[in-house]
């Protein structure tokens, strides 16, 4: 009869060890990955806010007025035309309402009630830029090309692109309003001490 | 028949030893991470409640100022009152009427916690409510639909006799008033400019001032 011997040795401490360190590798890889989870979480929470929800419902109001005119894709600097050839428009309250005084008022105190943040054409935040609101397609295909191409210059320098790349590209939906136009909105809100930017987004029909 | 040999020699002692220096460095180093979720979970628990808190009202509010449209905005009552040269009491209140002729008020109710009063032999507990009161209401004046929402208690503590007048207070084991850690900080009602904006920011130990309730709704603009 053969006889039989047994390993009965065990591990060896190094190789203990060797694996030990191996799984704490692969802890600390998962660990250091979560971050930025938990930042992009912290960071969605200013996204489609209620606040902000309820704010851009006034500019839709406003857009869908007959004091603003869309004019036609053949017009530089119309509406139409901007979006089909900049794929935005950014909406401004005085020469986008130009013959109704009391609607553009209004749309300019909502700015500064509503804490609408204001940049120039380089993208730098200061009062006299213009308010950030703007127009764009239903679908959000085109904008989306652009503000991953042109990240971090003119309207695409702040956390805009980052809000337009969260949003979905709404490619195969139809709006069951009928929507043709998107508004999306920046804000900066500073009561109370804050300091922080939100977006939000909402169909609009014409 | 050759006998089997069994390695019957174990863990050294210092085998056994490295081992519990890892575990206990192991130990040790997760005990922090895992305090700190824990703190980090408390605080997220309470932001679900303020949000759910805001939500709630401003969804309230907000339904009636876009679906009924605001026609007027009154402040009929406009509180700062200081007392005791430390707390500022607030209390307002807003009448808003509808397109359709109904009015609804909206207030606003900051009671601090203050002293409370005399000190005797008897006062032990928090005399006549004197704790901290801090809510908003919303609906027809005396009507059915006329709710008071408490701000959510996300913990408190006691004034003691910060403010009692009567330093023998103090040996007589009085317990205080509750003062609530989620807070009402800061009302500003406005109706300049025909738009009408509430803002009521809270406060909030580990947020801060982060959350509030903000509506901003222009009057007469359907």
């Amino acid at each position: 009869m053969k006889k039989i011997k047994l390993n009965n040795k065990g591990f060896m401490l190094v190789e203990t060890l060797v694996v030990t360190v191996f799984v704490m590798t692969i802890f600390s890889i998962i660990y250091t990955n979560l971050f930025p989870i938990v930042a992009e979480y912290e960071k969605r929470e200013t996204y489609d806010d209620i606040d902000g929800k309820y704010g851009i419902y006034w500019f839709k109001k406003i857009i869908q007025s007959n004091d603003v005119d869309f004019g036609n894709a053949t017009t530089p600097g119309s509406i139409s035309y901007n979006i089909a050839n900049n794929k935005y428009h950014r909406f401004d309250c005085v020469t986008d309402i130009p013959y109704d005084v009391t609607t553009q008022k209004l749309c300019s105190n909502l700015v500064q009630k509503l804490q609408v943040a204001k940049r120039d054409s380089s993208g730098k935040e200061t009062d006299a830029g213009n308010p950030c609101i703007y127009l764009t397609t239903f679908k959000l295909t085109d904008l989306k090309e652009r503000a991953a191409a042109e990240t971090g210059t003119g309207i695409f320098s702040g956390d805009l692109p980052g809000y337009i790349s969260f949003l979905p590209e709404y490619r195969n939906t139809v709006s069951l309003n009928g929507a043709e136009y998107r508004l999306i909105v920046e804000y900066h809100r500073t009561k109370d001490d804050n300091n922080y930017y939100a977006y939000s987004t909402i169909e609009v029909k014409k | 028949m050759k006998l089997l040999k069994l390695n019957n020699k174990g863990l050294t002692a210092i085998e056994i030893l490295v081992c519990f220096v890892l575990m206990t460095i192991l130990v040790v180093s997760m005990y922090s991470t895992v305090t700190t979720y824990k703190n980090k979970q408390s605080i997220e628990s309470d932001k679900d409640k303020i949000i759910a808190y805001k939500n709630l009202l401003t969804k309230e509010i907000q339904d009636d100022l876009v679906k009924k449209g605001l026609v007027d905005a009154k402040v009929v009552e406009k509180l700062n009152d200081e007392v005791s040269g430390t707390t500022v009491d607030k209390r307002y209140k807003v009448e808003l009427l509808f397109r359709d002729g109904s009015k609804k008020v909206l207030e606003v109710n900051a009671d601090y916690a203050k002293d409370f009063g005399t000190c005797s032999t008897a006062d032990t507990t928090c005399l006549n409510d004197k704790d901290d009161v801090l809510t908003i209401s919303y609906g027809t004046e005396g009507g059915t639909d006329y709710t008071t929402y408490p701000l959510p208690d996300l913990g408190y503590g006691y004034n003691g006799n910060t403010f009692s007048t009567n330093s023998s207070c103090s040996s007589k084991g009085d317990q205080g008033c509750k003062i609530y850690d989620f807070r009402i900080n800061n009302i500003i009602i406005n109706t300049d400019d025909s738009i009408f904006s509430f803002y009521v920011g809270f406060y909030h130990p580990d947020l801060g001032t982060r959350y509030g309730i903000d509506i901003v709704c222009p009057i007469n603009y359907f």
